[in-house]
């Protein structure tokens, strides 16, 4: 609370010495959007041409969710300050959040104009293209967000989902991995993992432990052992950790080689070892084995895929 | 309007009245009158200069100010908060709405308010202001009050325990229920959201979505139980626009579509 008190202290010097530029960002990282408008707003009205107070005080607006009162600030901070690219990005999501996407379009396009390097301005026109279902000129744009920030997930995501629109598939299926292998968590890495299921890749697989759908990279072997890879461990890792918040949880590990079921038996029961070793307090009973010595039947969507050699997770609650 | 409001509205009524014989006539000094008490009260002098500055410039009359202040007086004395109203006012002079007209939208908002606070758990002094505005806001901008009493019966148990959660809840009954978002679906999210603790403060722009959904002809029903997927795996709203094939904007700055 003192703390709160102090920086709140801080941030009204700050106003009162005209610091606009360190005290606008305050109230959006403290989500104080109403007491910033009291603020920066009575500081606009102060000084109509201060375009920094304008700008946070429409950056408020927008950040309560009410776009139109927001958008007349941030015009105004574009009008004052023309060439801040910034300002004019603004106006753009503003125009989006009012459904004017026209305008959301040629603001980014202004703003990209002022600053080509704008990571967020390609973002949203790449957006804006996958909206209208211009996918040429959405790839276009994600790559050069990707160009400008390689992790920018919503730019991985959708560029992976752009190249299945073009029919891309061998580039979509790389650029699905690509996406799980930075952000394997969540329901977008659910969704991504489903999409490349449904390419007939299954080297991510969609599981339901316990209460969560969670999203593993599935089991590798070395070629005809029962000696894990790497990449899978990582799986096996996780489970783990679910078992152990969850004393209830008990997850059966079913293991599938077309035509050789006790190399199944033996990849079923050293992944089993490979857990109970990383989690002693695991109780065996907890990891039940099944093993075929078929191919695993996946239903995805319309199709069925036969997976000669694979590895499913199944919960048992007790 | 419920016996306690109807109780308290008279007895600030009657304190008035017993005020006003002891002041000379006029419009004038109804307003002086007025006027002091709302400062009095904790209205923001801005406002009162505002309405002032109103008659001043011959825009209206001195009754008409004293008529505009009087439910602020009003909202005072029932001890709401006094921003919104505050608010109103500045916004309905800004855009010379007739003064009756701006203050029977006020003496609405007293009761929309008084409606709302009545139906958040006790005790008074400890009722979540900003939910308190969530929910009357949405009231006084068409949300059915049933809908209002719903939410407070299921998840008001909630509030004092995970405040937050209950303000997003708020927040989307309220928003929801203004573009006329079935609150049977509205439900399903929040007992979604409550049971997974996946009501983060994003959950406020699920607005957005749902606008941009119906445009691209995508049903209420189909957003809500994808919703219901999402918040039950502790997803994000930028999840939920990923399975429903719409890209978003963050309104905030932040990462993803908040």
């Amino acid at each position: 609370m003192k703390k709160f008190i102090a920086m709140l202290l801080v941030a009204s010097v700050l106003a009162a010495a005209g610091c606009a530029k360190v005290v606008g960002p305050y109230y959006l990282q403290q989500e104080e959007y109403k007491e910033g408008i009291r603020v920066m707003g009575e500081r606009f009205k102060e000084n109509p041409d201060d375009a920094d107070s304008a700008y946070y005080t429409g950056r408020y607006y927008l950040a309560l969710n009410e776009p139109e009162k927001g958008l007349s600030y941030l015009e105004k901070a574009a009008e004052l300050a023309p060439g801040n690219a910034d300002y004019v990005f603004w106006t753009g999501v503003a125009y989006w959040a009012l459904m004017d996407f026209d305008r959301e379009r040629a603001a980014y396009e202004k703003a990209v104009s002022l600053d080509p390097n704008h990571i967020s301005a390609h973002l949203y026109l790449g957006h804006g293209f996958v909206d209208r279902g211009q996918w040429a000129q959405a790839l276009k744009e994600y790559d050069v967000v990707l160009g400008l920030d390689p992790y920018n997930p919503e730019a991985l995501y959708n560029r992976a989902r752009v190249l299945g629109e073009l029919d891309r598939k061998s580039g979509e299926i790389a650029a699905w991995k690509q996406f799980l292998e930075y952000y394997p968590d969540g329901s977008m890495a659910m969704t991504a993992t489903e999409q490349l299921n449904l390419q007939g890749d299954f080297s991510y697989r969609n599981h339901i432990i316990g209460q969560r759908n969670v999203t593993l990279k599935s089991m590798t072997f070395k070629p005809g052992t029962s000696v894990p890879d790497a990449d899978g461990r990582a799986s096996l890792t996780v489970l783990g950790a679910m078992m152990k918040a969850n004393r209830d949880l008990a997850v059966h590990i079913v293991a599938y080689v077309k035509g050789n079921a006790p190399l199944a038996k033996a990849r079923a029961a050293a992944l089993r070892d490979y857990m109970l070793n990383g989690n002693p307090n695991i109780d065996r009973a907890r990891l039940p084995l099944s093993w075929f010595g078929t191919a695993e039947k996946v239903e995805v969507g319309d199709s069925v895929f036969a997976l000669d050699q694979a590895v499913n997770f199944i919960t048992e609650v007790r | 309007m419920n016996k306690r409001y109807s109780l308290r509205t008279l007895a600030l009524l009657l304190a008035l009245c017993l005020a006003f014989p002891a002041r000379p006539a006029g419009a004038g000094d109804e307003l002086a009158f007025v006027s002091e008490r709302a400062l009095q009260c904790g209205v923001h002098s801005e406002t009162v200069d505002r309405v002032h500055a109103a008659v001043d410039s011959g825009e209206i009359d001195g009754a008409h100010g004293a008529d505009l202040l009087l439910p602020l007086v009003e909202a005072c004395g029932l001890e709401l908060p006094l921003a919104p109203f505050e608010d109103k006012l500045e916004e309905g002079l800004s855009k010379h709405v007739r003064p009756q007209v701006i203050a029977h939208a006020l003496q609405e908002k007293v009761e929309d308010y008084v409606f709302v606070r009545n139906l958040l758990p006790e005790p008074r002094e400890k009722v979540d202001i900003l939910a308190l505005e969530a929910l009357a806001e949405g009231v006084s901008k068409g949300v059915p009050r049933e809908d209002v009493e719903a939410y407070a019966a299921e998840f008001g148990g909630v509030s004092v325990q995970r405040r937050i959660p209950f303000l997003v809840g708020a927040e989307m009954v309220s928003l929801l229920g203004q573009v006329r978002f079935d609150y049977d679906l509205t439900r399903t999210m929040l007992e979604a959201g409550f049971a997974s603790d996946s009501l983060t403060p994003e959950w406020n722009y699920l607005i957005r979505l749902v606008l941009l959904a119906r445009e691209r002809g995508i049903k209420d029903k189909h957003v809500a139980s994808h919703a219901v997927i999402v918040l039950s795996d502790r997803g994000s709203l930028g999840d939920l626009y990923a399975r429903l094939g719409i890209t978003g904007r963050s309104l905030t700055g932040g990462a993803g579509s908040d």
